[in-house]
């Protein structure tokens, strides 16, 4: 069994951006994204640059980072781990937050894609619906009557 | 962010963790939005993430809120849609089934503050009842026992039906003592005491699921004390079933750890008489603190001096050094129930 693990950690992978970047990485690193996973399955030769196609450089180099960090195993605990999360979180400005979630979404990091949906709800969770409209740019497509309707069946929870 | 989330991101990934209030106001961002929180798949994903909340009916029967992760904010009073009511029956699932006077029962969501009113007009019902939640069929049903069949409301249905058993309640044998209440564990499991003729105790079980009484006894811990005398009181803690007992020299709690399992019961504390606690319902869950890990959601007597009366705290019990500590909510003389419930998004 060692002889095995240590060859599938020695095995690199090359990932292509959208814009033509490359990234070298372990095999273990880039398998934290089933659909990379999928693709090796279906790859001949693994050594051709795998390509992550709508997702940038930039936004890539995130996605490494934090996977990196989860596949090494057995450095951290729980909690360090935890706590790292967030401050990578917390490090990220808004466009970069929302192209990473676009970007674990697609590379089907389930990690990644907690992490950052429940930054997004934190962020989200005092708002009101008119904020929320504007945020994310969803149409309101109720009557002002129908809105007045569901607004008053709990007026408790508009109140702060 | 003020770029488009992808909306299957936004339903599937990103409401589920936001907290019940938020929801509430969110329905009216959008239809989607709307549709979406007010299914019944995400209304029982959403009960089964969030956390209790503690309900507190005191003795002039009012209803308070409390949250035990925040256990530093006040009890909220609730206003309550109605004058008075009687008692609870029971809390499964996100409802509140209240007893009134008549009888009739109510459906409540405390969080919501919607109800619905269930007029019963069937024969007499001695107060045998019970409440729960059939997840089989999706549905919240009140049972009440008589001495030959139980009668059934199903909330799905909205009416009351009367199901004949293989064991009439006679044959089981007579309820022990004010255990009125069906414990309930797995929501759909409900557990009462009885006494049968040679002074034993039997656990017996209804399935809501099924309808029907358990053919076995629920197994009784290993003791040289079944007797009615020792006062026994059917509750659940963390989920699991548990008796108390009374003997000469203490008040033993024990629970069993694994349903049905004869071998898995323990006795988790014993008090002396002095420090007696009792459990905080017979019929819901205790809590356990989440701060010390070892307390354990108990009522207590407390005599005051002052006044020369007893009013009834809630109190966190430390079984390992047997100390318990008052929790304080302001406004509250004297508790009389005290139920967890989780907040919800159920319509009644």
């Amino acid at each position: 069994m060692a002889s095995t693990s240590t060859s599938t950690l020695s095995r690199k992978l090359i990932l292509k951006s959208s814009d033509g970047e490359k990234f070298e990485v372990d095999e273990n690193v880039a398998m934290q994204s089933q659909t990379i996973k999928h693709m090796i399955e279906d790859l001949d030769d693994i050594n051709s640059p795998i390509p992550v196609s709508i997702v940038t450089g930039t936004i890539l180099s995130k996605v490494i980072e934090y996977c990196k960090k989860h596949a090494t195993e057995d450095s951290d605990s729980d909690e360090q781990l935890k706590q790292w999360d967030k401050e990578y979180a917390n490090n990220m400005d808004l466009n970069t937050l929302y192209y990473l979630l676009l970007a674990a979404n697609y590379m089907e990091i389930k990690g990644l894609l907690e992490l950052i949906t429940q930054c997004v709800a934190d962020m989200i969770k005092g708002k009101s619906p008119e904020e929320i409209r504007a945020h994310f740019n969803i149409k309101n497509d109720f009557t002002p009557q129908e809105e007045a309707n569901i607004r008053n069946e709990n007026p408790w929870a508009f109140e702060n | 962010m003020a770029t488009k989330i992808p909306m299957d991101i936004m339903l599937t990934e990103i409401l589920p963790k936001l907290p019940t209030k938020s929801l509430i106001r969110f329905k009216c961002v959008s239809k989607s939005f709307k549709t979406f929180i007010s299914n019944y798949k995400f209304i029982d994903l959403q009960l089964r993430k969030s956390h209790d909340l503690l309900i507190i009916k005191d003795i002039d029967n009012d209803l308070y809120l409390f949250d035990l992760d925040t256990s530093k904010s006040p009890a909220t009073k609730l206003t309550l849609p109605w004058t008075s009511f009687r008692l609870v029956v029971g809390s499964c699932y996100g409802l509140l089934c209240l007893q009134e006077i008549d009888p009739v029962f109510r459906l409540f969501n405390a969080y919501l503050q919607t109800y619905r009113d269930i007029l019963y007009s069937g024969e007499s019902f001695s107060g045998k009842s019970g409440f729960g939640y059939d997840h089989k069929n999706k549905d919240y049903k009140i049972v009440l026992l008589h001495p030959q069949h139980v009668t059934l409301y199903s909330l799905k249905a909205d009416s009351w039906r009367d199901v004949v058993q293989k064991s009439s309640l006679e044959n089981i044998g007579s309820l022990c003592g004010s255990n009125h209440h069906g414990v309930l564990v797995n929501n759909h499991l409900l557990h009462w005491l009885f006494s049968s003729l040679k002074d034993n105790i039997r656990i017996r079980c209804f399935n809501l699921c099924s309808e029907l009484w358990e053919e076995d006894d629920i197994p009784l811990p290993e003791y040289k004390w079944y007797s009615i005398s020792t006062n026994p009181i059917l509750g659940v803690i963390d989920g699991c079933l548990s008796l108390m007992v009374t003997t000469t020299e203490s008040v033993d709690m024990c629970v069993m750890k694994e349903y049905r399992n004869k071998g898995s019961w323990v006795k988790l504390f014993g008090v002396s008489h002095s420090n007696y606690v009792i459990p905080l319902s017979q019929h819901i869950p205790l809590a356990h603190n989440r701060e010390s890990n070892s307390g354990i959601l108990m009522m207590k007597n407390s005599y005051s001096s002052k006044t020369n009366s007893t009013t009834r705290c809630l109190v966190w019990y430390n079984s390992n050094d047997n100390t318990s500590k008052e929790i304080e909510f302001d406004g509250i003389t004297s508790v009389s129930q005290a139920f967890m419930c989780k907040p919800s998004l159920v319509i009644v």
